[in-house]
């Protein structure tokens, strides 16, 4: 019996691998899914990009690349389809420099199903290094500090930046990023010209900015893969997100059945030798 | 060439891809050779992309453009006083990063200011919450507000006892001798424990989902190139039992236990 | 003076430029040591003066052709120049981690090292990408380099950063099995709360309590796991974090004063080099 209990407490670790691996992968051929409850927090950005005007101008910060792709990707795709069904206006701005190819792509992608054009209803400022100083002088000069989009077209004769001069001018700012760029923004953007800013973060750090949302400093956010998916479902749009759901639920129980046993394991062994005995 | 990489992109990103991916995942069975190329191929490309992108989106617009198309002279100011970074690497000329390096700390420190009124003063009155129920409240200046239940003002009071107690933890420049503040303290530090919690639990579905991204990349996009998703997926599973199998053979041999 | 030139006239302010900042330079090293470490924090002082009393400086009304609404004091027109030729400057300093790893992964190849030929791999593929990186900006749809840099970007880097990162699942998820044990008051809180932020951020888990009533129809409804997830991130965390918050911005402010100020001792200011 000792040993079983042993044996459950320090399981193989490649064998988990391999595990976790087949109940990711499993899922994928299963097409039932169940629907995700949409929190608070979700439902209150998407109602602010409801409430936007028809060709409001909306900046979106794109800080995220390859590394945090499984969770920023639906982000993005989940806003761009939102914005694009509002006819809102918007900006890709990146500081990571895989950002804005990354959303380019994206964009590129839906803008036909919405007879979307870029330069006319969307473009991409590209990516900039040294976010604070940069926003120091963005915010009260859009058209000089961004001078030209990532073609090198100049960025005052695009239709799209038309009456766009500084950050009075956005209507809403959005920042879907896997760092902390996002206090960045608070800080040079958000707060001094009192932008309204929704955020779409990985879930590592979604527990931090539920902060921001208490203090009034962001007006909804979607937190991770979980966000995501609950995003896709209030617009009506399953995505990358939903179609990872099912993967995510058999992952996550693994780990807490895992983290259970391994548990249970424990105690079980402490009272077996409380009592002095190997059965 | 043009044409056979204008036709074949698309599959060859894909194939590139997968390789890459299984490349770099036969770390999870041991470090190895195929690990350690893909390593530093992958150094060697994001080394490259980044100061591509530094030039193409940063220097080129902002400084080489005016500086060589528009005349203005004046930027070469701005390439030498870069270039002054450059001095960290001679003993000789050191403290001439320095200066360059010292000035910059003071730019960052007297922005400081902005980022913390910016940052943190927001918080401190959305801090001070109701804690007496009331029904819809209508302020002089006609805004409505909403009813106050009692289960909010419950909520309210245990915000700020939260707030004030994890504190009262991180109060370090005097010894927590009184009573009152030695409990809040060690209070604080298991309500925190709430947050590690939520973080840790947040962080499991975070980086779940970076691995179901490339696992959908594998079974659902490169996998049509080899048959269809359920080739794929046996094929990870082949891979995995060769991987069990090895490491049974190493524990047997005594090389590797496999309990880390 | 600082008017656009172009010709033999730019050429003209161009190498002088060039000869004024090497007289500079050797200006600055002629200055003896003991003069160094002050016009180092002189210099501190003065890149932090500017934000700052641009900041705590009184505003009066100051439009522009941007801005008609536009708030400031003397020192406003002077950011948008100032902070925008420091991401510029930032920029150039690009090349210094370069220069790490070339000197690095250099040395290994010309002594023949153990791994040399993944050095090797370093710099092909440091040298493929930057080129064309380089080139994709200018190329044509459908030439080779826009091709070549879409296979190294999309098929390479993209892959190979996404595992990276995805990697740490499968150590994350051991990591969890092997040390999350409920050996004290502390760890058990900790588990507890992880538990119900899991289940409540699952469908699957969310439809354990899916049964119970809805928050809003009854008291019970506060124990459905989403409900207690939000719970715990909303009321239960927020004020954590926020606490935790106070102590680092209050942290860091005081040690950007120090910075500022030339307070600040160790290596970097104490230097005599």
């Amino acid at each position: 019996m000792l040993r079983v209990l042993r044996f459950l407490q320090t399981v193989d670790r490649r064998f988990l691998y391999a595990l976790l691996m087949l109940v990711v992968v499993t899922p994928f051929f299963i097409n039932f899914q169940l629907p995700a409850r949409v929190s608070t927090a979700t439902r209150r950005l998407y109602d602010t990009i409801e409430s936007l005007p028809e060709g409001s101008f909306v900046l979106l910060g794109v800080d995220w690349g390859a590394g945090t792709r499984g969770e920023s990707r639906p982000h993005t795709e989940a806003l761009i389809h939102h914005l694009m069904r509002k006819r809102l206006r918007f900006a890709l701005l990146a500081f990571d420099p895989q950002g804005k190819k990354l959303a380019q792509n994206i964009a590129l992608r839906l803008q036909e199903q919405y007879g979307y054009r870029e330069g006319v209803h969307w473009v991409n400022f590209g990516y900039k290094v040294d976010q604070e100083n940069y926003l120091k002088a963005f915010g009260p000069d859009i058209i000089g500090t961004v001078k030209q989009d990532i073609h090198g077209n100049p960025l005052g004769q695009l239709e799209v930046m038309k009456g766009i001069k500084n950050a009075n001018d956005i209507a809403l700012l959005l920042d879907v990023t896997g760092s902390s760029t996002y206090e960045t923004y608070i800080q040079f953007l958000q707060g001094p010209y009192k932008l309204k800013m929704g955020l779409g973060t990985t879930s590592v750090m979604a527990p931090e900015a539920f902060n921001r949302l208490d203090a009034g400093q962001l007006v909804g956010l979607i937190p991770g893969l979980a966000g995501a998916t609950e995003y896709e479902r209030l617009l009506g749009i399953p995505g990358k997100g939903t179609r990872a759901t099912n993967s995510s639920n058999a992952a996550h129980l693994l780990v807490i059945t895992f983290i259970l046993l391994g548990n249970l394991a424990m105690v079980m062994e402490r009272r077996l030798r409380a009592q002095g005995g190997a059965l | 060439m043009s044409e056979f990489l204008e036709t074949h992109k698309d599959t060859l990103v894909l194939w590139i891809g997968a390789i890459c991916t299984l490349g770099f995942y036969s770390i999870l069975y041991r470090e190895n050779r195929i690990y350690r190329f893909f390593e530093h191929l992958f150094l060697g490309l994001a080394m490259g992309y980044g100061v591509a992108n530094v030039w193409t989106d940063t220097l080129q617009p902002k400084w080489w453009e005016p500086l060589v198309h528009r005349g203005h002279w004046w930027l070469i100011f701005v390439m030498i006083i870069g270039l002054f970074y450059y001095f960290v690497y001679s003993p000789r000329y050191n403290w001439l990063a320095r200066l360059v390096i010292g000035f910059f700390l003071g730019v960052t420190s007297g922005r400081a200011f902005q980022a913390f009124v910016n940052d943190y003063w927001p918080q401190i009155p959305t801090s001070f919450k109701p804690v007496i129920p009331h029904g819809p409240v209508t302020t002089p200046d006609g805004q409505t507000l909403p009813a106050l239940t009692w289960s909010d003002a419950l909520n309210n009071i245990l915000f700020m006892v939260i707030l004030l107690c994890v504190m009262s933890y991180f109060f370090f420049s005097f010894e927590q001798k009184h009573p009152v503040l030695k409990r809040s303290a060690q209070l604080g530090r298991w309500l925190m424990m709430f947050t590690f919690g939520a973080i840790f639990g947040s962080t499991i579905m975070g980086r779940l989902a970076l691995m179901i991204d490339r696992m959908d990349f594998l079974v659902n996009d490169f996998g049509p190139q080899i048959g269809g998703p359920w080739v794929m997926f046996l094929v990870l599973i082949g891979l995995a039992g060769l991987v069990l199998y090895l490491s049974k053979r190493a524990a047997e041999r005594g090389e590797d236990t496999g309990a880390i | 003076m600082f008017t656009p030139k172009t010709g033999a006239a730019w050429w003209g302010f161009v190498i002088g430029s060039l000869v004024l900042s090497a007289i500079l330079v050797a200006v600055l090293q002629a200055v003896p040591q003991r003069f160094r470490r002050p016009i180092i924090l002189t210099a501190t002082f003065i890149g932090g003066l500017f934000y700052a009393l641009e900041f705590f400086l009184p505003v009066a009304p100051m439009p522009t052709p941007q801005d008609p609404n536009r708030m400031g004091n003397f020192l406003t027109p002077y950011v948008v120049p100032f902070a925008d030729t420091l991401p510029v400057i930032a920029g150039f300093t690009v090349g210094l981690g370069v220069i790490n790893l070339f000197l690095l992964h250099g040395r290994r190849i010309l002594k023949g090292a153990t791994g040399w030929t993944n050095s090797l791999v370093f710099f092909i593929a440091f040298f493929l990408m930057l080129t064309f990186g380089i080139l994709d900006k200018t190329a044509p749809e459908g030439s080779i380099p826009k091709n070549i840099y879409y296979l190294l970007q999309e098929g390479a880097y993209q892959a190979l950063d996404a595992t990276m990162f995805s990697i740490i699942a499968f150590y994350i998820v051991s990591a969890a099995y092997r040390a999350f044990r409920v050996r004290s008051l502390e760890a058990t809180m900790l588990l507890i709360t992880a538990m119900v932020v899991m289940l409540g951020q699952i469908t699957v888990g969310q439809m354990l309590t899916n049964w119970l009533p809805e928050q809003s129809e009854s008291f019970w409804g506060n124990f459905r796991v989403e409900v207690m997830r939000d719970w715990i991130l909303t009321k239960a965390n927020t004020p954590a974090v926020r606490a935790i918050n106070f102590g680092l911005g209050v942290g860091s402010l005081a040690v950007a004063l120090r910075i500022w100020l030339g307070l600040e001792r160790g290596s970097y200011f104490d230097s005599q080099r």
